[in-house]
């Protein structure tokens, strides 16, 4: 057993605990627990860390050549984004949506991919590199707006149903959610623009036939699109609360079908 | 240690019994003098509410019974209530059991709404009133300090508090669901009912910016916004403030709606999908039930408030279980703490007795150890002294290990008979008006166990 794949057990046996202590804490309402959540998935952060410098070192190149690869790093800077928002916030229990999601997609790269690979090197190339890179980021960050899009829709039918109150007071208030996901898009969709246009140029340069009219690049183009729509909404006309929550849940559902399916 | 508490609630005694029993704040601190004059009581304290009286004391050296009896007839004379009949509606508790009981008031465990903010205000009144009238010390001082804090504590780590208890505060409740910071919010009140007014002044408190306030009679929206230090706005405005405010609270006595949905609908669409928040305190109700269907609304009425009330006293309810865990454990490690209070003294004793011995066996060795260096004179200092030291270190702790027990007083006696100390002799303790003089002893032996 090699100890990238030992050191990436390790992360995801934290991430485990951590979300099985977001979930206590919150279903049992044991409020002391929830201040382990950032930190057990912060040990995580960190084996994880030195999983993906363990791979980068032995292949020499940053290892995004598959699937599980890449989701791994995505899921690296999804926990990494929860840490840095739990620090400014002190919001633990984003880690409730954000943590299960990543271990998802550990679960479903794994699934994908049974053994593992050599890094792949026929993706070498700065433009490319800087492309996934900047894509990861992007979709790292709106992790925290789908979670606080989620919050907010929680929040707002237990309001609307005039039952506000058991999650009502644990989960961060309707307006908390709409300044979380205005902030986080404020990051993610910049990147994703930029890795856009980079995937764009990229694919006209170096592929000997174009292929961005592929569904998994209208994916990207359509998430890309909507999120578009509510960023220019939200700014123009004060757009938000129900219907931007839903329509963004819907733009980051695809995004990361896309990511899934990049190599597939 | 003696910890004394006498006291009746409305757990014990009918409002026409506790209306009788009170003592009202200004003549606190004289009762408490005439309290703490009585020699069976080095230190008292009186929490007076509407909902309870109690007495707590600490006796010294006389037993928890008397101590009892005192504050039991001092509570007869004082407010004039026949003794005989006292007894039917006061309950008594000492030591631990009084702990726990004090710990649990102020946590607002015993409280008939439970995990009302009230009381806490109330014993910190008490404890403050206390300290002027310098009627409490070494024992009762650190007692109410931590009782105080044990109900932060649980405020804190439990939900108790963040469940409204009342309709009117339900309104507070919501709007912090809703809004992350109630500075800087603004509101309006429109018509002249009490509960909207109640619902409005709980909002003020948590830091609401500013208030408009609307009623038919000008006059009168003139003169409750006086009173609010908020701006009057005449009935027919009301549509075009509402496109400026975060929480409408309405109470008033209309027979017909007076926020339709067609008449809402537009400004709050100018509102540009700002939340609003809806308080519909009227019967009959002023805002028509459509309104809760437009987006970013939130209408409440004095059904849904009620609701959200009762949901709340569930969860206090569920969380009350968490706080009493942890004001059983403090009260257990006060106790467990308080009793150290009650060695100090006598291992003060048992040093000073014992050096005294060494002294003198010195003094009688005087000419044979004449030959003596300065220095070895010194050695044989340190030496009877640390042997002194040695042969206490197991008797001090078999003492203090008694703390855990139940036959605290038998080992006390004990210890005293063995070392040749007699009561008489124990003009020594602490003086427990003086906290300081209580910590002193202890940390003497601290340092040498």
């Amino acid at each position: 057993m090699n100890i990238a794949l030992l050191l990436l057990r390790a992360a995801v046996g934290f991430y485990v605990l951590a979300t099985a202590s977001a979930f206590v804490s919150v279903v049992l309402k044991l409020r002391k627990l929830l201040p382990w959540t950032p930190l057990l998935a912060g040990i995580g952060f960190a084996a994880h860390l030195a999983h993906l410098a363990c791979r980068t070192a032995a292949a020499g190149v940053l290892p995004v050549g598959d699937t599980r690869d890449l989701l791994s790093l995505l899921c690296w800077a999804a926990v990494l984004v929860y840490l840095v928002s739990w620090s400014r916030t002190r919001l633990e229990v984003l880690g409730i949506v954000i943590l299960p999601l990543v271990l998802v997609l550990l679960f479903i790269s794994n699934i994908l991919t049974r053994e593992v690979f050599p890094v792949s090197r026929d993706l070498e190339g700065g433009l490319l590199n800087f492309h996934i890179v900047v894509a990861v980021l992007g979709v790292a960050a709106l992790f925290l707006t789908f979670a606080a899009s989620v919050f907010y829709l929680v929040q707002e039918r237990g309001l609307k149903e005039k039952r506000p109150g058991r999650l009502g007071l644990v989960l961060p208030s309707l307006e908390k959610c709409d300044t979380l996901s205005k902030f986080s898009m404020m990051w993610g969709f910049p990147l994703l623009t930029v890795s856009i246009i980079t995937g764009a140029i990229w694919n006209a340069n170096f592929r000997s036939h174009a292929r961005f009219w592929e569904s998994k690049e209208s994916f990207a183009l359509l998430a890309w699109l909507i999120l578009g729509v509510i960023v220019s909404a939200r700014y123009l006309r004060g757009w938000r609360g129900r219907k931007a929550a839903y329509l963004t849940i819907l733009a980051f559902a695809a995004l990361l079908l896309r990511m899934i399916g990049v190599y597939l | 240690m003696p910890i004394v508490l006498l006291g009746l609630s409305h757990h014990s005694a009918p409002l026409d019994v506790r209306e009788k029993l009170t003592f009202p704040a200004d003549a606190l601190e004289e009762a408490l003098g005439r309290l703490t004059s009585r020699d069976t009581l080095r230190e008292g304290l009186i929490l007076s509410t509407c909902n309870r009286t109690e007495l707590l004391g600490h006796t010294g050296s006389s037993g928890a019974r008397d101590g009892e009896d005192a504050m039991r007839e001092f509570l007869a004379a004082e407010r004039g209530f026949p003794l005989g009949e006292l007894d039917r509606y006061c309950y008594r508790m000492a030591d631990r059991e009084a702990v726990h009981h004090l710990f649990r008031v102020t946590a607002s465990l015993d409280s008939m709404v439970l995990g009302e903010v009230q009381i806490l205000k109330q014993v910190k009144a008490a404890h403050q009133a206390a300290l002027r009238a310098r009627s409490i010390g070494a024992v009762l001082d650190p007692l109410l300090r931590k009782a105080l804090g044990v109900a932060k504590r649980v405020r804190t780590e439990t939900g108790i508090a963040r469940h409204p208890t009342s309709i009117s505060y339900a309104a507070v409740s919501l709007a912090r669901t809703i809004f992350e910071d109630l500075s800087g919010r603004k509101i309006i009140l429109i018509g002249a009912g009490k509960m909207g007014e109640l619902a409005a002044r709980h909002l003020l408190e948590r830091g609401i910016a500013s208030i408009y306030v609307a009623n038919r009679s000008f006059p009168r929206a003139v003169e409750l916004a006086r009173t609010f230090d908020g701006e009057a706005v005449h009935f027919d405005r009301i549509l075009e403030v509402l496109e400026k405010v975060d929480i409408a609270i309405s109470s008033t006595a209309s027979p017909q709606p007076i926020l339709r949905y067609e008449d809402v609908v537009r400004p709050i669409r100018a509102r540009q999908n700002r939340p609003i928040v809806l308080i519909d305190r009227a019967v009959p109700r002023d805002v028509g039930r459509r309104v809760n269907t437009i987006d970013n609304v939130y209408l409440y009425d004095l059904d849904d408030l009620a609701g959200v009330v009762a949901a709340g006293r569930a969860e206090r309810e569920a969380e009350a279980r968490h706080a009493e865990e942890i004001v059983r454990r403090e009260a257990e490690a006060f106790h467990t703490w308080a009793r150290t209070l009650d060695l100090s003294p006598v291992i003060a004793d048992v040093r000073r007795r014992l050096d005294r011995v060494r002294v003198d066996e010195l003094e009688r060795y005087r000419s044979r150890l004449a030959g003596l260096t300065p220095d070895q004179r010194k050695a044989v200092e340190e030496l009877t002294g640390s042997l002194l030291n040695k042969l206490l270190h197991h008797p001090i702790r078999a003492l203090k290990g008694a703390v855990q027990g139940s036959d605290v007083p038998d080992r006390i006696r004990f210890f005293r008979e063995i070392f040749g100390i007699h009561d008489a002799a124990g003009g020594s303790e602490p003086d427990i008006r003086d906290p300081a003089a209580g910590r002193q002893e202890e940390s003497d032996d601290s340092d040498n166990a």
